[in-house]
């Protein structure tokens, strides 16, 4: 009991400070193990409601008004202490931080629920101060004096409230036009309260980076990643002159050939004008013309006639008169080579195609070069934007680091017998993908020590070797791979909890078992979750990508492949679909009927990373693999599965498939539709269900770190007949549980030790603890919340402050579905 | 001297009765100033042809008109006036059939024009299969449409702003929001 006596917040505070928070947890503890002092039945009672005349209470308005300021009084010192301790490290102290973080949530909620709307107000301002001060949009001396303004605020309130019987308002508007005066508006910076209370992951990965919040315009990265950056953006400017030449060589081309042909254009009425013999060709036409192809040669031929008395034969009559001799005589006294018509046509034309063949050659050259500058560009952007990515990365080390503190924290003294097994620190991974991975992770590591801590036998602990804890990390191209290896096997809901997230980020998580007993989580991820890098598929007529990290195996059983026989291809589809659950493309797509698999040859089949059971996605054809950019769906386009598209060259928009998204709500979907089935088809005439006839038997558990809370509720159910326990936080509703066997646990969030989640998450992986029914209640409202507790298996979510009325009819109602379902099963 | 646009609620509850009397005085004296440009724009609408009919669509909505493109992409769980997904500036919007959603027929197979409407931050493609010329629409002859006709379904009947020259006038703000709620409403309910 003595880790539930030192809270961990209390390590950074001095010894004094311990020891005032010890007396005040002291008391605590008394209040609450003890038999309370003031079990009498009061008329009246003051609950977390106002409808007191709907039940009757153990403590009177003014006792319980009584315990709510002790317990008000106790954090609000804490808070101050914690604040105290900020200013002398004159930092931002990370578990000063989180005990005044923890203290103002309890504060802000169990005020609320008490009705003292301005001190829980008040608390909440506190947070809000909290988070700007970590994002940095607040400096951490203007965070501090505000922080000791609220504090001074929530002890005058919490004074007019005892004195009084009422809180006064005049401490808020002061503190109000405080914050005005230090330029925070409390109003719009004070961030929902789930956003407040949730961020402990978030903010821990922005302080790693440095990272600020989206109002500010700074960002800190990684100096060595920007420097990189830096120099690709240098080079990729260099890359602008080579463009230039090259564009210019084109420009050049284009005009020679532009040039070349319009000589030959205009060649074309002249020569079309002259009557040529369909058969001529322009070789020919100087040889047919019977005349030699200049006056020099012409001189030469008539002389030696006048020697030789010899006439050259003339072969053909031709179209055009030769030249006088005189002619030809002032021709060569011009010293220009006489030609033909024909012949000077002929020869022009030649040398306009040749100048078009040449400048097409050139063109052609321009262009190559052209397209080659552009595709370093191509490269170098590629190159800019995965640095850019690379800037909001983070090392392995960081979400290790993290998570061995978090097995420390648990597991206390015994960490020392935990070995720990580290490689491949320094792969670089994504923020946004660490900082989503990294909840699923903390909670699947702190159930596996809360394991070996609460429910493997403590001789058996003696005797087996000390409990191993593996994490790696390495990376392939676009794909991260995450593996952390236990020496026990890991609790079932942790898995399903890391899947779900992991299936998120379009990767896939594998669990093996090694000969040596030894389990391994392998998580496949995609690099960025901006580029989508996968395989091209169809499906019908239609195209869709599938990421790369979610397929395992691409299974072809084209007909004639490798020579198989029929009968040879037909075996192993009967092997595929005896041992993975088939599903077609086309009907998780709703694209036509679905086909029943086995009756057909399977043509290409994707089994998709998934085990238990294995599934494989049967598809018309994968087409090749792709990398594109992926753009997020609106809200009311999404789909099951399909929350992201991709454009491809053409314009065409592709569909990004989360199959085992798909695959999952599809299920559910089944579920869901078979149970709307059996409601609708339920007949009238069936014998109504028995009630139950008492209630007392029923046990509760009420695990929540506020007193206040606890007392009220305790109260609310005494008075109704259930049997009522408490515990301060998760390792103490643990405890409770294994001991105390209740029916229901009522479970709070945030609490010191293990937190709502874990302890939900923990339970929920006990076969034991399988007809438990779990009701969250907490001051979380986001929809986020709600969906996380049901997918982690609680059967009901109420948000502080709740009605006594709604709490009864919660807990009645999940009690009585019980009762139905045991009738049905004729017990 | 108060300012006369940009009051927070906390600015006007801080005010005095006389200076908030004041203030609200001088913004019902506001006239807003649309020029005469401006207000035949804001009245110009496009004539689309129906296969039961024409109707106008005003013009401001409309930001860029096209041919239709042949290429769309299925998306599953959708109304069936919704072809499906085309990429429009780099953007990926829904391709509606106006036909099919006005009408609950349709005539036109992509080979008619598209025309990209937006409201707020709302953007769609509208398949109509034509368009014809542009009409100013004097409001005051638009007769209000009460109700659901016999021409239009009435779950769309909210979509009609009125009729001017027995042409119904699509209010495309109520249109786009009623088509965004609905695509939305499929992915529960098929």
């Amino acid at each position: 009991m003595d880790d539930f006596d030192a809270p961990d917040h209390q390590e950074e505070l001095s010894k004094d400070d311990l020891e005032v928070l010890r007396a005040f947890h002291e008391l605590e503890f008394s209040t609450a193990n003890d038999s309370f002092p003031f079990e009498t039945t009061p008329e009246t009672s003051l609950t977390y409601q106002s409808d007191t005349d709907q039940s009757a209470a153990f403590l009177s308005e003014d006792d319980m008004l009584a315990v709510f300021a002790t317990e008000a009084d106790e954090d609000i010192t804490t808070m101050r202490l914690a604040v105290q301790q900020l200013e002398q490290d004159n930092r931002l102290d990370s578990q000063g931080l989180k005990a005044l973080k923890r203290c103002a949530h309890k504060v802000a909620g169990t005020a609320a629920a008490i009705g003292c709307a301005s001190m829980s107000t008040i608390a909440r301002h506190v947070e809000a101060i909290i988070k700007l001060v970590e994002d940095g949009s607040l400096a951490f001396q203007t965070g501090l004096t505000a922080l000791f303004n609220s504090m001074q605020a929530l002890e005058a309130t919490l004074h007019t409230l005892v004195s009084n019987g009422f809180e006064g308002m005049n401490p808020l508007l002061e503190l109000e036009e405080e914050y005005k005066r230090l330029h925070i508006d409390g109003h719009n910076a004070q961030p929902s309260l789930s956003e407040t209370t949730d961020a402990t992951s978030t903010n821990w990965f922005s302080q790693q980076i440095g990272e600020l919040d989206q109002n500010s315009s700074s960002l800190r990265v990684n100096a060595h990643h920007f420097k990189k950056l830096l120099e690709s953006a240098e080079n990729f400017i260099e890359l602008d002159i080579p463009m230039e030449n090259a564009q210019k060589q084109v420009e050049t081309a284009l005009n020679e050939l532009q040039f070349a042909q319009s000589r030959l254009r205009r060649l074309e009425p002249l020569l079309s004008s002259l009557t040529i013999p369909a058969n001529a060709t322009p070789d020919t036409l100087v040889e047919d013309a019977g005349y030699p192809p200049s006056s020099h040669i012409a001189r030469i031929l008539q002389e030696s006639s006048i020697r030789t008395s010899h006439v050259p034969q003339i072969k053909n009559v031709v179209r055009t008169q030769p030249l006088l001799i005189h002619e030809a005589a002032l021709w060569d006294e011009m010293e220009i080579d006489r030609f033909l018509e024909t012949n000077v046509l002929t020869h022009s034309l030649t040398e306009a195609i040749t100048d078009v063949a040449l400048a097409t050659t050139h063109l052609r050259q321009a262009l190559i070069s052209l397209k080659s500058i552009m595709a370093r560009q191509v490269n170098q952007a590629n190159t800019l934007r995965n640095e850019a990515f690379l800037l909001r990365s983070l090392p392995f080390s960081v979400l290790v680091t993290r998570l061995r503190a978090a097995i420390e924290m648990i597991a206390g003294a015994q960490s020392e017998r935990i070995h720990f097994e580290i490689s491949g620190e320094t792969v670089e991974i994504n923020q946004d993908v660490l900082e989503k991975l990294a909840d699923p992770l903390l909670e699947l590591v702190q159930m596996q020590i809360a394991e070996v801590l609460f429910f493997t036998n403590r001789s058996a602990q003696d005797t087996d070797q000390s409990p191993q804890i593996g994490f790696n990390a390495h990376s392939t191209g676009n794909e991260i791979t995450i593996e952390i290896s236990f020496s026990q096997s890991v609790p079932s809901g942790a898995v399903a909890l890391l899947q779900d997230t992991v299936h998120h980020l379009y990767g896939s998580v594998s669990l093996q078992e090694k000969d040596t007993g030894k389990i391994t989580l392998q998580l496949r991820l995609p690099r960025s979750q901006r580029m989508i890098q996968g395989l091209l598929v169809r499906a019908g007529s239609q195209h869709v990508i599938v990421s790369i990290s979610q397929v395992k195996r691409i299974h072809f059983n084209k007909l004639g492949m490798n020579g198989q026989s029929a009968q040879e291809r037909n075996s192993q589809d009967m092997r595929l679909t005896d041992t993975h659950e088939m599903y077609h493309l086309n009907t998780l797509l709703g694209l036509h009927a679905h086909k029943h698999t086995a009756e057909k040859t399977l043509q290409t089949t994707l089994i998709l990373e998934l085990d238990n059971p294995s599934t494989a996605i049967e598809v018309d054809e994968v087409v090749k693999e792709v990398e594109l950019v992926m753009k997020p769906l609106s809200d009311y386009l999404c789909r099951p599965g399909i929350t992201s598209t991709a454009i491809d060259a053409k314009g065409k928009v592709l569909l990004v498939l989360n199959l085992p998204e798909m695959i999952r709500l599809k299920e559910i979907y089944q579920q869901v539709g078979e149970t709307i089935i059996e409601a609708d088809t339920e007949s009238d005439d069936e014998p109504s269900i028995p009630q139950p006839e008492s209630e007392l038997c029923r046990k509760i558990l009420i695990a929540d770190d506020s007193i206040y809370i606890r007392q009220s509720i305790n109260m609310t159910l005494s008075h109704e007949g259930y049997a009522v326990l408490e515990a301060v936080d998760g390792l103490q509703a643990l405890d409770q549980l294994s001991k105390e066997s209740p029916d229901l646990l009522l479970l709070d969030i945030e609490m010191p030790n293990l937190n709502g989640y874990d302890v939900l998450s923990i339970v929920r992986s006990h076969q034991e603890f399988s007809a438990l029914k779990i009701i969250m209640l907490t001051s979380r409202s986001s929809e986020k919340h709600k969906r996380r507790a049901t997918d982690l298996g609680a059967n009901a979510y109420l948000t502080k402050p709740c009605s006594q009325d709604v709490l009864l009819k919660t807990i009645k109602s999940l009690f009585e579905d019980e009762d139905e379902r045991a009738y049905e099963w004729g017990e | 001297m108060l300012p006369l646009h940009g009051l927070s609620t906390n600015d006007l509850e801080q005010m005095a009765d006389e200076e908030f009397w004041n203030y609200a005085r001088a913004q019902a004296d506001t006239i807003p100033r649309v020029s005469s440009q401006e207000r035949n724009y804001q009245d110009q609408h496009l004539e689309c042809e129906l296969s039961r009919g024409n109707c106008l669509i005003p013009l401001k909505a409309i930001v860029e008109v096209l041919p239709a493109s042949q290429q769309y992409t299925r998306l599953p769980l959708i109304p069936i006036w919704m072809r499906g997904l085309v990429a429009w500036r780099g953007e990926v919007i829904s391709l509606i059939d106006l036909d099919m959603y006005l009408c609950g027929v349709s005539s036109s197979r992509l080979s008619g024009m598209l025309l990209i409407a937006n409201y707020m931050d709302i953007t769609v493609g509208l398949l109509v299969p034509g368009i014809g010329l542009t009409t100013t629409v004097q409001f005051e002859q638009v007769t209000r449409s009460v109700g659901p006709t016999v021409f239009y379904t009435p779950i769309q009947a909210g979509v009609i702003r009125g009729v001017y020259a027995e042409e119904p006038v699509l209010d495309v703000s109520a249109l786009l929001l009623d088509v965004v709620q609905q695509i939305g409403m499929a992915a529960y309910y098929g």
